[in-house]
């Protein structure tokens, strides 16, 4: 095998895996960019998305009906939480607000473990997208899910960003991102803004959710915790609260985490964890405002 | 654009009474009471800490009076949401600019059209022609004001990269693209040279004119007040010491002591 295909091979990893981290991240910023509110319950409306999907296919739904359930799932219960647990303290400090995300985070998965126990599931993933390609006589090779994935991400980014940009709904998002009260004089009604927002970001973290679960394999109740960490390292390197940012950052993390594990020497690869949340700490001194808003200061 | 006709001129449209708003003990505002019509100019002044700003959020739903009443056109306002008193026809712009700084300049004072071109969120990606039509109309109102501000030329720039003049009348656009029947402008001149300020002055007579709003301008700046309002109502330390026209106003004794120094 040759050294470039080696190359090719680890920056189709890096596309895919970069992919997950920025469907994630972008779920998170949009919520941090209305409400200013660090979500720590996005990773279990991924869990939501996800064991519905696995659920409905158990019951012999096909893969693609099951998936859009998943992320329909994700996006009532995102408005469900944002309408019970946080509407109420919206106005409250940061460090309730904080502490209340976390505590959904604990009701959703122990719901999940009272559900359905805390030992991974299967991901009855459909042959057809278990199907290699190979390709340099094998020295290449990536599955059908890995092009989901990057697909996918690709289209409903392309649309999140259509929909930012080019609606008046997305419009008012970002007016309100930028200035609630000013938001609130132009008329714009915020539980409005803020529950369109929830709703958005929650069916991405179903989206992602579902990609995530079908890349590892299995289900379980505490499937979130990781992606929404890394996710978070990814938002904080682009930049909070900008969705370009989240991108950006969520290729930037995918390439990095592929970089260390391919390129580094093998004493460094268990490393790989500890150096990504080095990263984290280095931007939150040195540039809290990550690569987009390089004068913007951040409190979670 | 009328935003409607002008026959009811003498209706009373905002009328606040024993208005009263303490923060933490300390008053901010005792027992204020104002009377505006439609399309009158009325100035508020009074040196910082007299309770000017305290007045508009009071009005625009951002705190709530301890006592007192707020009525517009003939209903309480009071702790009514803030969106819903734009939606009755108050608009208002903020001392230093609060514009939406990574929006577009049109962007900004389309955000504000959609109040009265409302689009929901299933018709904004569905887009049938009610959906064409609110926005055509919306893209109407961001032209006119846009080029009645003179910032036609600066539609596609950023709102945080226009130069301080343009933002302040930008912001006053954006206040009137939710098309209001009262103004409310905090400290419109402040930042502005005498030229500026003489635009300004034209400005919002022309669109007390053209668009038959009132207007209530809170400021420092004595000459754009003494220039432009009809009537004035003087504040110190969160209490009205007296209402009357530029001259009486100029003249009244508490005044002189109260806020140009001394007589």
């Amino acid at each position: 095998m040759s050294q470039l295909e080696y190359i090719i091979q680890q920056i189709i990893n890096a596309v895919s895996l970069g992919s997950l981290y920025a469907l994630v991240a972008v779920g998170l910023s949009i919520v941090f960019g209305v409400l200013k509110l660090t979500n720590f319950a996005h990773g279990d409306v991924m869990m939501v998305g996800a064991f519905t999907t696995v659920l409905l296919i158990g019951i012999g739904m096909p893969f693609a009906p099951a998936m859009l359930c998943g992320i329909l799932a994700s996006a009532v219960a995102g408005f469900l939480i944002e309408r019970i647990a946080y509407r109420p303290i919206r106005n409250a400090p940061d460090v309730t607000r904080l502490l209340t995300s976390l505590a959904v985070t604990y009701i959703l998965e122990n719901l999940g473990i009272l559900l359905f126990t805390s030992s991974p599931r299967n991901f009855p993933l459909p042959d057809i997208l278990n199907t290699s390609w190979q390709l340099s006589g094998g020295a290449i090779t990536f599955t059908n899910i890995n092009v989901l994935t990057v697909a996918l991400t690709f289209v409903s980014l392309i649309g999140l960003g259509w929909f930012i940009t080019r609606t008046t709904i997305g419009l008012g998002m970002r007016a309100a991102a930028e200035d609630m009260q000013a938001a609130q004089l132009v008329g714009l009604n915020v539980n409005k803004v803020i529950i369109i927002a929830f709703i958005v970001a929650s069916a991405y973290a179903g989206l992602a959710g579902v990609l995530w679960a079908a890349q590892a394999g299995v289900v379980q109740p505490q499937m979130g915790f990781t992606p929404l960490l890394k996710a978070f390292v990814a938002a904080i390197i682009g930049g909070f609260g900008s969705i370009s940012g989240a991108l950006l950052g969520g290729y930037m993390l995918g390439a990095l985490e592929i970089f260390i594990v391919a390129f580094m020497p093998d004493v460094v690869v268990p490393y790989r964890d500890a150096i990504v949340f080095a990263l984290l700490i280095a931007f939150l001194l040195f540039r809290p405002g990550g690569l987009m808003q390089p004068n913007r200061e951040i409190k979670l | 654009m009328a935003f409607r006709d002008g026959k009811s001129d003498e209706q009373v449209l905002l009328k606040t009474t024993g208005l009263t708003k303490a923060f933490r003990g300390l008053v901010a505002l005792r027992d204020q009471a104002i009377t505006l019509r439609a399309r009158e100019i009325v100035g508020v002044i009074g040196p910082n800490g007299s309770g000017k700003s305290t007045f508009f959020n009071l009005i625009t739903g951002f705190s709530q009076p301890n006592s007192g009443q707020i009525e517009f056109k003939g209903r309480s306002i009071v702790g009514m949401r803030t969106s819903r008193i734009v939606a009755l026809g108050i608009a208002r712009t903020f001392q230093g600019s609060r514009l939406f700084g990574t929006l577009t300049v049109r962007e900004n004072v389309l955000s504000a059209a959609q109040l009265r071109q409302p689009i929901g969120p299933i018709a904004s990606v569905v887009r049938g022609p009610l959906y064409q039509r609110n926005v055509a109309a919306a893209e109407a109102i961001a032209t006119e004001l846009l080029d009645l501000m003179g910032l036609t030329d600066q539609s596609d720039r950023l709102a945080a990269d226009l130069p301080y003049g343009d933002q302040r009348r930008l912001e006053i656009a954006r206040a009137l693209a939710t098309k209001p029947e009262l103004l409310l402008l905090d400290e419109p001149a402040a930042g502005l040279d005498s030229n500026e300020t003489k635009v300004l002055a034209g400005l919002i007579r022309t669109i007390r004119d053209r668009y038959g709003v009132a207007v209530v301008v809170v400021e420092h700046d004595m000459d754009l007040i003494m220039g432009l309002c009809e009537r004035i109502q003087v504040l110190a330390t969160g209490e009205v010491i007296c209402v009357g026209t530029p001259e009486e106003v100029r003249n009244h004794p508490r005044v002189r002591e109260a806020y140009l120094g001394h007589s």
